[in-house]
C-alpha cells in the first residue's frame, strides 16, 4: 500500500525540517519576509516626501524629485539613503521599490510556471505526437540564448505608448523565455508517474484525462518544479534590472532598484563619493535575491539533490 | 543641424537613435560644447562636489599614447563619411581631415576666409555668381589630380544626390531657389502643386523634368579647365554662401576616381540612379579619396577610425599666422566610440586616450584631474593653473552655436487618438487641441519656466539665456531686448485670464514626452511642471519617456502638445536662426502649426530678411523678427550653451570652430618635454 | 549514436525556421512607422519622407510575404544589410565572432577550472567551514548583477590602481599594428593570431585586456558551476565504492581522484557546457561595459534598435550556435560515459 501514499506528503515533511531546521534558510526567510514587510508598509515607511509635496502624482511607484541638479547629494535628514543624479529620493525609491520587486519576480515567475507546468504535463502525459510537437516547440524557445531573447522581446514591446511606460515589457518578455525549463521538469516527472498505481487506479476509476492531472499526476509531480522556480525568483529579479542596463525595465524615475542602479553607473568613477547611489538599491537587490536563493536552496536540498537548469542573465 | 532636437544622448546602447543622439551628445559636451562661468578654482567645492575622490595625493598614470597619436575616446559613430550625404556630427567631423573644401574658415572665425583649393575667388557685382580659381597641383590620395571639372562634379553630385533629410537643402536654396531636387524638377513639369499638395515622387515626373533638372545644376556650377576656374550662380545674394563653401559638406572629391568606383557618370542621363541613396549606397560611404591631411585608415564600424597623416599634404604655407603646414604632426590619430561613460573616463584616467566627451552631469568627476583651465575656446585665452598635478587642460566658456527651445504646438493632431491631450476638453483632464492657441496660455508657460533653474543646474551654469529665436552675436540680437520673464505670480495671472477665465476653476493636464536619455529635456519639462504646480496645484504637466519609434510616430502625426528641440546651426548667420524657428516650414516650427495670419507674417519677414543686402535694414529686420517671437511667445527659448572640452596637458593646439564639427587634429600636436 | 545526430541534424533546420519565424511574429507587433523610425535618425523635413522609406523597405507588405522575401535573400546566403551595424550581417558575423569567441573561450578557463576545484573542495570538505565560506560566497555570487561586477572591477583595477586596461582589446598603438597590413590573422582572436606573428607584446597587451572581463564573466558564473559540481561530488562520495575504497585503506586523495570525480564529472560536464551556451547572455552585457567590440553588444544594439534585419541575422546565428552547442555536450557525455544512451 505505500505505492498509493503519494509522495507529496513525505515531501512536505522533509520541506518543513528543511525551512526550520536550517539556518541559511532561516535567513533567507526572515529576509523575504522583511521585505514583505517593507513592501506592505511603503505608504506609511514612505509617504510623499515634504519637500517634494507637489510632485507626488496618483501613481506612487513615481519617485518624486527634490529639485534639478544633476549632482547626487549623500543621505541627509531630509534624505536618509541620500538622492540619485536626478535628486530622486533613494529611501522612497528602496522602500516602494520593494513591491516592484515582489511584483517582478512573482508575476515572471508564476505565468512562466504556469505555462510550463500546462505544457509539460499535458506533452507528458498525453505522448505521442502532442509531446513531439509541444518538444520542438520548447526546442525553439531554448534556441534563444535566455537574456539575449528577453531583450529583443522587451525592446518591441515597450514600444507600445501605454504599456512601455510601464514594467510589463520586461516581465512578458522575462517570463516568455522563462517557461521551458519548467516544462521539460515536469513533463520527465509526469512520464514517469503516469504509469504509477494510483494514476491506473484513477484511471481504472473511469477519471477523465483532465481530472487525472489535475488530481493525481501535477500534485505528484509539481513540487520539483516549484522548488526550481523558488530558486529562478531571485534570478528573474536580476535579470529584470539587467534589461533595466539596457534601458529595458522602466523609464527613469518609477521605484525599481535595478533601474536606480543602471542611473548611477555613470556615478561608478566617484563611488567613494556616491556610493549611497549603489549602496541601497544594490544591498536591496542582492539581499532579495540572496533571500530567494536562500530558501530555494533548502527546498531543493529538501526534496531533489540534483538541480534544474534555471535561466542565466543578470 | 538639427541638434538633438526631440532626441537626447541615449543611454549608451541605443544605435537607434544613436546616430544622431550621440551627434547631440558630442555637439553638447565633446567638442562644440556647453560650459559656463564654472566656480574658479578657490571658491569653495559646492555641495556635493567631488572633492579629489581618487585621493588628492594620487599621481595620475603618465599617457600611454605615443607622441605622434592622438587618441580620442567619443560617443559617437558616423552614419556615413559621405559629405554630401551625411548631416551629423560624427560623419563630418571626420570628413573635415579627409577632404579639402575650396576655401576654408580663418582658424577659429565663422565669418573670415583663407584660401585651401581655390587660390583666390571673386563675387560678382550683383552678388549673384562666385568664381574660384583651382590650386595647381594637388594630388588626391589615390592619386589623381585636382582640376576644375572635379570640383564641379563635386557640386553637382551633391546636389543631384539631394539625399532626403540630408544637408543639400542648405545648398539648393541659394545655388537653384529650391529645397529639394524633387521640387527643382516639379517646377519644371509644369505648375507647382497646389500648397499642402505632396509633393510628386521624383520618378512620376516626366523624363524631361528630371532631364531639365539635371541641366539646371549642370549650369549652375560650372568648370573651365583651361582657365582653372569654378564658376558657381546663384538663385538670390546669399551673404553667407562662403561659409557654406567652407563647411565639411562640399569636400571636393576626384571625378575620374568616383566614376570608375561606380559613382554618377556626370551626365544627365540617368542621373536618378544616385539620387536619394540609403547611407551605404553610395560609394564614400565608408571609404574616401580627399586631398586632406589626413587618410582613412580604417573605420571599424561603430568602434574606431583610424586616421594616417598624408605625406604628400599639398600645403607648404600655413593659411593663418602660427597654423600648421606640410605633413600633419600627429601621424595617427583614433577616434574611438566608447558610450559607457565609466569606460571613457577610466581610460581618460589610465592615460590611455588623450581626450573623451564628459557629458554635462559628469564634469564634477573630471575636476580633479584638471591641471590648468582656459576661460575659452583655445590656448590664447586666460589660464588659470587650478592643480598642480592634474593631467588636463580644460577650455570652457566659449559659446557654441547650439541652444535649446521649447516649443507650443498651436494646433495638435488628434488623428488616430491623442493620450496626451488626456479627454481633449478643459475638464480639470485634459486640454483641447488649440490650447496654445491661446497667447496667455503661451506667455504662461514661459513665465512659469524658471529658466534659472535650468542653467544653474541642468546647464551647470555652461549656458546662457537666449532671447529669442536668434543668438548672440547674430543679426538682430539685442543684449538689452524685453523678454518674458520668470514669475510664478504673472504666470498665474496669465493662465487665469487665458480661455475666458475658466482654467483657474477647472485646472488642465497635459503630458509632454521626451527622447529617453535625453536628460536635459526631461529636468526642463520637470522644471515647466513644477512652475505649473506652483502657480495653481490643478495645472498639471506629466513628462513621458519615449523611446524614438513612438516619439517618430507622435511627432509625424503632429501630437506633441510641446516639445524640447534643440538645433546646431548650419551657418553661421541669424537667417538660420529664423528660419528654423519661426518660418512655417522651418525644421523646428514646421511641426507648430502657426496659425495663417501669424505664419504669413512671419513667413514674409523670414524671407525678406534672408534676401535683404544692407546690412542695417537686415539687422533692424531680425530685431524685429525676435521680438515678433517674444511677443507671440511662439517657444520658450532656453539658452544657448556655452562649450567645455577636455584636452591632455601634452596635446597643444587646440581651438574650437563654432560651425565646424569636431578637432582640427591638422593642428595638434605634442612637443617633446 | 550516429542515428541520433543525424535526427538532430535533421531537426535543425525545423527549429531555425521556428526561432526565425518567432522573430518575425514579433517585429510584426510594430507598425511600419515604427519600423521605419530605424532609419530615420532625426526629424523628417516632411511626413512623406517617412512613406518613402515604408516603400522603399518594403514595410508595408503582409508579414508573410516580408518574412518570404527574407527567407529568399538568406537561399541566395544573404543575410542582409545591418543597418545598425553599417556593414552586411554576415560581414558584422565575420568580424565581430573572432571577439566574441576569444573573450568566451578564455571565460572558460577560470569559470571551469576554478569552480569545479572550488566545487570538489567544498565536498570534500562537506560541513566544514571551508564549505560554508564556499557556499556563502557562491549564494552571494548568483545574487549580483553582473554590470555591477563588471563597472567595479574597471573602477578599481583600471581607474584607480590602473593594474589593468578599463576596455578594448588592444592598446591603440598595438592595435593600429594589428590593424595594418603586414598583420596574418588567421583566427582573428588576438591571443592566438599574436604567437602567429611572433608578437609576445600584442599577446601580454591583449590578455591584460582580457583579464577583467573575463574575470567579470568568471565571478558570476563559477558560483552556479560549484553548486553543481558539489553536489555531484557529495553523491558519488556517498557511493558504497568509494567508501570501500576508503575503508580498504586508500589515500583520501586518491579516492575523490580515482573513484569519485570520474562518476562525478559526468554531470558536471554537462552542465559546463550548458553554462558556457548560457554565457551568450552574459556577454553581451561584460562586451557592453568593457566596450569589447563582440556580437553581444551588437545584438543589443540592433535589439534595442528594433532593427529587424539585423536581430534576424544574429538570432540564427546564436540558435545555430546554442543548438550545435548542446548536441555536442549530449554526444560529449554520451561519449565519456557508455551509460547514457541516446535516443
Amino acid at each position: 500500500m505505500t505505492d498509493r501514499t503519494p509522495p507529496a506528503t513525505a515531501a512536505g515533511r522533509r520541506l518543513r525540517r528543511a525551512l526550520v531546521g536550517n539556518g541559511a534558510a532561516r535567513l533567507g526567510a526572515v529576509l523575504l519576509a522583511a521585505f514583505a514587510a517593507v513592501a506592505l508598509a511603503a505608504p506609511w515607511l514612505a509617504p510623499c516626501p515634504a519637500a517634494a509635496a507637489r510632485h507626488c502624482g496618483e501613481d506612487p511607484y513615481r519617485v518624486p524629485r527634490d529639485g534639478f541638479s544633476t549632482t547626487p547629494q549623500p543621505p541627509s535628514a531630509a534624505h536618509p539613503f541620500g538622492t540619485t543624479t536626478k535628486q530622486h529620493d533613494i529611501f522612497y525609491g528602496v522602500v516602494w521599490g520593494t513591491r516592484t520587486a515582489f511584483k517582478v519576480g512573482l508575476l515572471i515567475t508564476l505565468p512562466a510556471l504556469l505555462f510550463g507546468v500546462a505544457v509539460g504535463a499535458a506533452a507528458g502525459y498525453a505522448g505521442g505526437w502532442v509531446d513531439e510537437v509541444a518538444m520542438r516547440v520548447v526546442e525553439v524557445f531554448m534556441a534563444f540564448p535566455f537574456f539575449v531573447a528577453a531583450v529583443a522581446m522587451a525592446s518591441v514591446l515597450r514600444v507600445d505608448p501605454v504599456v512601455g511606460q510601464s514594467t510589463l515589457p520586461a516581465m512578458v518578455a522575462l517570463a516568455s523565455f522563462g517557461w521551458m525549463g519548467y516544462a521539460r521538469l515536469i513533463r520527465a516527472d509526469v512520464l514517469s508517474v503516469r504509469e504509477r498505481e494510483y494514476v491506473w487506479a484513477a484511471r481504472a476509476a473511469g477519471a477523465g484525462a483532465g481530472r487525472i492531472l489535475r488530481r493525481h499526476v501535477v500534485p505528484n509531480t509539481v513540487f520539483p518544479v516549484l522548488v526550481a522556480a523558488s530558486l529562478d525568483v531571485g534570478t528573474y529579479v536580476l535579470a529584470f534590472a539587467g534589461l533595466s542596463f539596457f534601458g529595458l525595465g522602466v523609464p527613469d524615475g518609477y521605484a525599481d532598484w535595478g533601474q536606480m542602479l543602471a542611473g548611477a553607473r555613470h556615478r561608478v568613477p566617484s563611488l567613494g563619493h556616491d556610493w549611497h547611489l549603489v549602496a541601497f538599491p544594490g544591498g536591496a537587490l542582492v539581499l532579495f535575491a540572496l533571500g530567494w536563493t536562500l530558501v530555494g536552496d533548502a527546498l531543493r536540498d529538501a526534496l531533489d539533490p540534483r538541480m534544474g537548469g534555471g535561466p542565466e542573465g543578470g | 543641424m538639427r541638434r538633438s532636437r526631440l532626441q537626447g544622448p541615449t543611454p549608451r546602447r541605443h544605435a537607434v537613435v544613436t546616430l544622431i543622439l550621440l551627434a547631440a551628445a558630442a555637439c553638447r559636451g565633446a567638442e562644440p560644447a556647453p560650459a559656463g562661468e564654472g566656480s574658479p578654482a578657490s571658491a569653495p567645492a559646492p555641495a556635493g562636489q567631488i572633492e579629489a575622490s581618487p585621493g588628492a595625493a594620487q599621481a595620475w598614470p603618465a599617457s600611454k599614447v605615443p607622441g605622434d597619436t592622438v587618441v580620442a575616446a567619443i560617443a559617437l559613430d558616423p552614419a556615413s563619411l559621405d559629405p554630401f550625404w551625411t548631416y551629423e556630427i560624427g560623419g563630418l567631423s571626420i570628413d573635415r581631415m579627409l577632404y579639402d573644401r575650396l576655401v576654408d574658415f580663418e582658424r577659429e572665425k565663422p565669418d573670415a576666409f583663407v584660401p585651401a583649393l581655390a587660390t583666390e575667388w571673386s563675387t560678382a557685382a550683383d552678388g549673384l555668381s562666385l568664381t574660384f580659381t583651382i590650386r595647381d597641383g594637388v594630388t588626391f590620395h589615390a592619386g589623381g589630380t585636382l582640376e576644375p571639372h572635379d570640383v564641379a562634379y563635386t557640386y553637382r553630385r551633391g546636389l543631384l544626390q539631394d539625399r532626403s533629410g540630408g544637408p543639400m537643402w542648405l545648398y539648393l536654396k541659394p545655388i537653384l531657389g529650391v529645397t529639394s531636387i524633387t521640387e527643382l524638377a516639379a517646377s519644371h513639369a509644369g505648375p507647382t502643386p497646389a500648397a499642402g499638395g505632396d509633393p510628386p515622387a521624383l520618378g512620376d515626373l516626366p523624363a524631361a523634368a528630371r532631364q531639365a533638372a539635371c541641366q539646371a545644376v549642370q549650369a549652375a556650377v560650372t568648370a573651365d579647365d583651361a582657365a582653372g576656374t569654378v564658376t558657381i550662380r546663384l538663385a538670390a545674394p546669399t551673404p553667407w554662401f562662403l561659409q557654406l563653401v567652407a563647411m565639411p559638406y562640399a569636400s571636393i572629391v576626384d571625378q575620374e576616381w568616383m566614376v570608375e568606383q561606380g559613382d554618377w557618370d556626370g551626365t544627365c542621363t540617368d542621373w536618378t540612379r544616385w539620387h536619394d541613396p540609403a547611407a551605404e549606397e553610395t560609394v564614400l560611404f565608408d571609404r574616401a579619396n580627399g586631398t586632406g591631411p589626413y587618410t582613412l585608415a580604417g573605420w571599424k564600424k561603430n568602434e574606431s577610425i583610424t586616421l594616417e597623416g598624408w605625406d604628400g599634404y599639398w600645403r607648404t604655407e600655413p593659411a593663418w599666422e602660427g597654423g600648421p603646414s606640410g605633413p600633419p604632426r600627429i601621424e595617427h590619430v583614433v577616434v574611438q566610440n566608447i558610450e559607457e561613460w565609466g569606460t571613457r573616463f577610466a581610460k581618460l584616467q589610465s592615460g590611455e586616450v588623450d581626450h573623451v566627451y564628459v557629458p554635462l552631469p559628469e564634469i564634477d568627476q573630471v575636476e580633479p584631474l584638471v591641471h590648468a583651465e582656459h576661460a575659452g575656446g583655445d590656448a590664447s585665452a586666460p589660464r588659470t593653473v587650478v592643480r598642480d598635478d592634474g593631467i588636463l587642460t580644460l577650455f570652457k566658456g566659449y559659446p557654441t552655436a547650439t541652444a535649446n527651445a521649447i516649443t507650443f504646438n498651436f494646433a495638435i493632431g488628434t488623428t488616430g487618438g491623442n493620450d496626451f491631450i488626456g479627454s481633449g476638453r478643459l475638464d480639470g483632464d485634459g486640454i483641447p487641441p488649440d490650447f496654445f492657441g491661446d497667447l496667455d496660455v503661451r506667455r504662461a508657460f514661459v513665465q512659469c519656466f524658471d529658466i534659472d533653474a535650468f542653467i544653474r543646474d541642468v546647464m551647470r551654469g555652461d549656458a546662457v539665456q537666449m532671447r529669442g529665436p536668434i543668438i548672440a552675436g547674430l543679426q538682430g540680437y539685442r543684449d538689452d531686448s524685453p523678454i518674458i520673464a520668470f514669475d510664478i505670480d504673472a504666470c498665474g495671472a496669465s493662465l487665469a485670464k487665458a480661455w475666458g477665465g475658466k482654467l483657474p476653476a477647472t485646472g488642465f493636464r497635459l503630458v509632454a514626452p521626451y527622447a529617453e536619455g535625453w536628460t536635459e529635456a526631461e529636468a526642463a519639462l520637470d522644471i515647466l511642471a513644477d512652475g505649473l504646480s506652483r502657480a495653481n496645484p490643478g495645472y498639471k504637466l506629466e513628462k513621458v519617456q519615449m523611446p524614438w519609434p513612438t516619439l517618430l510616430d507622435n511627432i509625424n502625426n503632429r501630437r506633441l502638445p510641446l516639445a524640447m528641440t534643440g538645433w546646431f546651426e548650419d551657418y553661421h548667420d541669424a537667417s538660420n536662426w529664423a528660419y528654423t524657428y519661426l518660418h512655417s516650414v522651418g525644421a523646428n516650427s514646421g511641426s507648430q502649426g502657426f496659425p495663417p495670419e501669424l505664419a504669413a507674417r512671419l513667413d514674409t519677414l523670414v524671407d525678406q530678411a534672408a534676401t535683404e543686402l544692407d546690412p542695417a535694414r537686415r539687422d533692424a529686420l531680425y530685431a524685429e523678427l525676435q521680438q515678433a517671437a517674444i511677443d507671440n511667445a511662439t517657444a520658450i527659448f532656453m539658452n544657448q550653451a556655452l562649450g567645455r572640452s577636455y584636452w591632455r596637458r601634452e596635446v597643444e593646439g587646440w581651438y574650437i570652430h563654432p560651425l565646424t564639427p569636431g578637432t582640427d587634429f591638422y593642428s595638434l600636436s605634442k612637443p617633446a618635454p | 549514436m550516429l542515428p541520433y545526430i543525424a535526427r538532430r541534424l535533421a531537426l535543425l533546420p525545423a527549429i531555425l525556421f521556428g526561432v526565425t519565424a518567432l522573430v518575425f511574429a514579433l517585429a510584426g507587433q510594430l507598425s511600419p512607422g515604427q519600423r521605419a523610425a530605424l532609419y530615420v535618425s532625426d526629424l523628417p523635413r516632411s511626413p512623406d519622407a517617412v512613406q518613402r522609406i515604408i516603400d522603399r523597405y518594403g514595410l508595408e507588405d503582409p508579414l508573410p510575404a516580408q518574412y518570404a522575401r527574407w527567407l529568399g535573400q538568406l537561399a541566395r546566403g544573404n543575410l542582409g544589410f545591418s543597418t545598425t551595424g553599417k556593414e552586411p550581417v554576415a560581414r558584422v558575423i565575420a568580424r565581430l565572432l573572432p571577439a566574441t569567441l576569444e573573450l568566451a573561450l578564455w571565460a572558460c578557463l577560470p569559470i571551469v577550472w576554478v569552480g569545479v576545484r572550488l566545487g570538489i573542495l567544498a565536498a570534500v570538505r562537506h560541513g566544514g567551514r571551508v564549505d560554508q565560506a564556499l557556499r556563502v560566497c557562491s549564494t552571494v555570487g548568483t545574487s549580483v548583477p553582473l554590470y555591477l561586477v563588471g563597472l567595479a572591477a574597471i573602477m578599481l583595477f583600471a581607474a584607480r590602481l590602473d593594474w589593468l586596461p578599463a576596455g578594448d582589446r588592444l592598446s591603440p598603438a598595438l592595435q593600429i599594428a594589428a590593424d595594418g597590413p603586414d598583420w596574418r590573422a588567421p583566427t582573428g582572436m588576438h591571443t592566438v593570431d599574436a604567437l602567429v606573428n611572433g608578437r609576445g607584446d600584442v599577446w601580454l597587451d591583449a590578455v591584460r585586456h582580457l583579464v577583467l572581463p573575463v574575470l567579470s564573466l568568471a565571478v558570476v558564473s563559477w558560483a552556479y558551476l560549484l553548486r553543481v559540481t558539489r553536489s555531484s561530488m557529495l553523491e558519488a562520495l556517498g557511493q558504497d565504492y568509494v567508501r570501500t575504497a576508503l575503508a580498504k585503506g586508500v589515500p583520501r586523495h586518491a579516492a575523490i581522484h580515482a573513484h569519485a570525480w570520474p562518476n562525478a564529472r559526468l554531470p558536471v560536464a554537462a552542465l559546463t557546457g550548458l553554462t558556457l551556451v548560457g554565457l551568450l547572455g552574459g556577454v553581451a552585457i561584460v562586451e557592453t561595459v568593457f566596450n569589447w567590440p563582440g556580437l553581444g553588444n551588437r545584438f543589443v544594439q540592433a535589439a534595442v534598435s528594433l532593427d529587424v534585419v539585423t536581430t534576424l541575422g544574429l538570432t540564427l546565428f546564436g540558435a545555430v550556435t546554442v543548438v550545435l552547442g548542446n548536441l555536442v555536450v549530449d554526444v560529449a557525455s554520451a561519449w565519456l560515459d557508455p551509460r547514457i544512451r541516446l535516443s
